[in-house]
Order: C-alpha cells, then sequence, then structure tokens
C-alpha cells in the first residue's frame, strides 16, 4: 500500500488527482499478476509519457523563437541583406510587428505541434499564418509572391472565420499570440531597463565581462515569456476543448434545436 | 410588390447562408485517428460498460496479441477525452484496487463518427481484396 500511495503521489504531480488515483489503482489491480517491478516500471512509463513532451516542447520553441527572430532580422535589417526594407516609420514599424508576431507565432506553433500534435487545428492555423508571415519577410520585394501571400492570407481568414468553431479556434490562437507578444514586450522592456541599471553608457565587451549578470537576466525574461505564451496556449486550448465538449453535449441533448437554423425554440 | 420582392431575396440569402452555415457546422469532417486510437475505441465498444483501464488493456491484448503499455493507453485516452472523443466517469472502488475508484470510458457522438469514418476508410480499401482467404490471400502468403 505505500508502494502504491508513493506512486498515486509521483503522478498527481503530473495529472488530476481522480486520474492518478484511477491509473495507480488499475496498476494495482494487474501487480497481483505482474509483480512489484512491473509495477514500478509502469508507473515510470506512466510518469514519462505523460512528462516528456512539455519539457522538450518548451525548448525547442524556446530555440525556434529565438533563431527565427535572429533570421527574421538578419533577412531585413542585417549587413548581408538583399533587400533591405526601406526606412520609412511606416514600413518599419509595419515589418517590425510581423517579426515580432512571426517569431512568436514559430515558437507557439512548434510547442503545439509537439505538445498537442499536427492533427489539431490551432496548430495548423500557426503554422499556415507562421509560413506566410516567413514568406512575406523574405520575399516582400517580389510583387507576385506579395499577391499570393496576401492572397493566401485572406483564404486562411474566410476559412477560419467560416463556422463557429473555426472562430473559437482562431480566436485561441490570436489571444495566445497577442498574451505572448505582450509578455515578450514587458519581459523585454524589463531586461533593458536592468541594462540601463547597471550602466547608463554604450554597452561595449568591458561592460558586458563586468556586468555578467545582464547575459542571465535577458535569458531568464525569454525564458519566462516563453512560460506565459505557452502558459497561455495550452489554458485557452483546454477552454476550447471544454467549450466545444459542452457544445457537442448540447447538440445530443437537444437535437431539434440544430434542424432549424431560424426555429423559435433557439 | 417590388418591396415584396426584395424582402423575399433579401430573407432568401439570409435563409441560404444560414442553411449553408449550418451544412458546414453539423456535417464538418469527423476527428481523423491514428491506428491505436482506433484499436482503444474498438476495445472500449466490445466492453460497452465495462471499459475501464484493465479490461481495455487485457481486450486489446487478447484481439491483437500485444500488450500495450500503460503509458501509452492513459496518454492516449487522456487526449481523446480532451477532444471530446471519448468521456469518462468514475466508478466504484474496490479493496483490490487499495480503495481507489475505477475510471470507465465510453464513447461519445463524436468518437462514433470519428471511428465509423475512419472504419469506413479501411472497408473501402478492402472492398474487391479477399485478404482473408481466396486469390489475394495465397498470393500475399507465397
Amino acid at each position: 500500500m505505500r508502494a502504491a500511495s508513493s506512486a498515486e503521489w509521483i503522478l498527481c504531480r503530473l495529472t488530476t488527482q481522480e486520474r492518478a488515483a484511477a491509473m495507480v489503482g488499475d496498476l494495482v489491480e494487474i501487480e497481483k499478476q505482474k509483480g512489484r517491478l512491473w509495477f514500478w516500471l509502469s508507473v515510470a512509463g506512466v510518469a514519462l509519457s505523460l512528462f516528456w513532451r512539455r519539457p522538450i516542447a518548451f525548448i525547442a520553441a524556446l530555440y525556434a523563437g529565438s533563431w527565427t527572430l535572429y533570421w527574421f532580422d538578419m533577412a531585413m535589417h542585417g549587413m548581408y541583406a538583399l533587400h533591405r526594407i526601406p526606412d520609412e516609420r511606416l514600413s518599419a514599424i509595419l515589418f517590425g510587428v510581423l517579426e515580432w508576431v512571426g517569431s512568436t507565432l514559430c515558437s507557439l506553433s512548434i510547442f503545439a505541434a509537439i505538445c498537442y500534435g499536427l492533427r489539431e487545428r490551432t496548430t495548423q492555423m500557426a503554422l499556415a499564418w507562421t509560413a506566410l508571415i516567413a514568406a512575406v519577410i523574405y520575399f516582400w520585394w517580389q510583387p507576385l509572391i506579395l499577391a499570393l501571400c496576401i492572397g493566401a492570407a485572406l483564404c486562411i481568414l474566410a476559412a477560419s472565420m467560416w463556422t463557429s468553431k473555426r472562430r473559437m479556434e482562431s480566436a485561441v490562437v490570436l489571444a495566445a499570440v497577442a498574451i505572448g507578444c505582450a509578455a515578450r514586450f514587458v519581459f523585454m522592456i524589463s531586461a533593458a531597463l536592468y541594462q540601463r541599471f547597471l550602466y547608463r553608457g554604450l554597452w561595449g565587451t568591458k561592460e558586458m565581462l563586468e556586468h555578467r549578470s545582464l547575459a542571465w537576466v535577458t535569458a531568464s525574461m525569454i525564458v519566462l515569456s516563453l512560460l506565459v505564451a505557452t502558459s497561455a496556449w495550452s489554458y485557452l486550448r483546454g477552454l476550447l476543448l471544454r467549450r466545444l465538449a459542452e457544445i457537442e453535449r448540447c447538440e445530443i441533448m437537444y437535437p431539434q434545436e440544430r434542424t432549424s437554423p431560424h426555429g423559435s425554440s433557439s | 410588390m417590388i418591396l415584396a420582392h426584395r424582402e423575399f431575396v433579401f430573407f432568401w440569402v439570409i435563409d441560404t447562408v444560414c442553411n449553408i452555415n449550418y451544412i458546414v457546422v453539423v456535417m464538418t469532417k469527423p476527428a481523423s485517428l491514428g491506428e491505436f486510437e482506433q484499436i482503444v475505441l474498438l476495445a472500449i465498444l466490445r466492453l460497452d460498460k465495462d471499459a475501464y483501464g484493465v479490461t481495455i488493456r487485457s481486450e486489446i491484448a487478447k484481439c491483437t496479441g500485444r500488450e500495450p503499455a500503460p503509458g501509452a493507453l492513459y496518454t492516449t485516452l487522456d487526449r481523446m477525452e480532451e477532444k471530446g472523443i471519448v468521456r469518462s466517469w468514475l466508478g466504484e472502488a474496490t479493496p483490490q484496487r487499495g480503495g481507489r475508484a475505477k475510471r470507465y470510458f465510453a464513447l461519445t457522438k463524436t468518437g462514433h463518427a470519428a471511428l465509423i469514418s475512419a472504419q469506413q476508410a479501411y472497408q473501402n480499401l478492402l472492398d474487391g481484396l479477399d485478404i482473408l482467404g481466396g486469390a489475394h490471400a495465397c498470393s500475399f502468403i507465397s
């Protein structure tokens, strides 16, 4: 019984109390035939399968977000960029926003793809928008590709507004990206303020070596902003799934209300 | 008369749009299922009211000859519950389980639709092939 309680405590860290108790109950039932070693190997297997996706998804998302932010920036403002964006304020702001949203979307779509699978509509939407933004950032100077991207964006927008389910999924993606961008902005401002607090002048190698804490603070801020974005995605996805399950239950209980879109009962 | 005609056209357009929206909402493509998900759903259907972790696992082992890992089974069940393919509820606690409740599973309407769609695809592929006996079976074996 002590082993079962310990196993339940371990699984409770990774899932809900009810689910952990039911899983351990099942394993205790089979343990009589398979033995104690099998029980503990199974607990380890269950814990691993409940746990592995999230940290790996988070690390991949962190890498993907930083990587895309760097390459998008290089494509537009880098020394070897083939076609730099004109330095007019409007286009600079527009491309800055695209770069910011694109990298946030990329990290969130990688996180969702690993954590929840590619078959989810929200993941597919995020990936589609990321690909479009990347195409615009890399090929904005080619009118044909730009026109195709705008056409594809309009098609995706229409498809994501077509049904109520799609609208809810789009709202989840939009809200998660907005929260992610806002979090990144707030945390980056905090890192910049810390930099000013350490040394107000221009930073060079000497200052960097003197104030090593800045690197750690900046890295922590990047991790924290991604943590906020991915938590928002998971929370909103949970809300969406619960809402869709509720709609489905209503359809089963009151099917006649869906037969007529103009029915007085609705 | 012209006004009446305009009203008719207006309501016809609204009605058509609503009907298209209704058709799209109700007749959306069912969720796609992986092979293991289909196996788990079929086991739940076979067990009817007695589908919980232990029985699902033993039913799969009995029918397929492969014992699924508990981790794979529980994560699949959790994922399918999140997607609304199955629903679960807690049953009775028994002394054999250390006083822990069983978590029973059943298919939802969405789960039924998804399973039918997936099995229909297999059936379409099998049509015209007699792989369990007959000419095709002999050619495959040889």
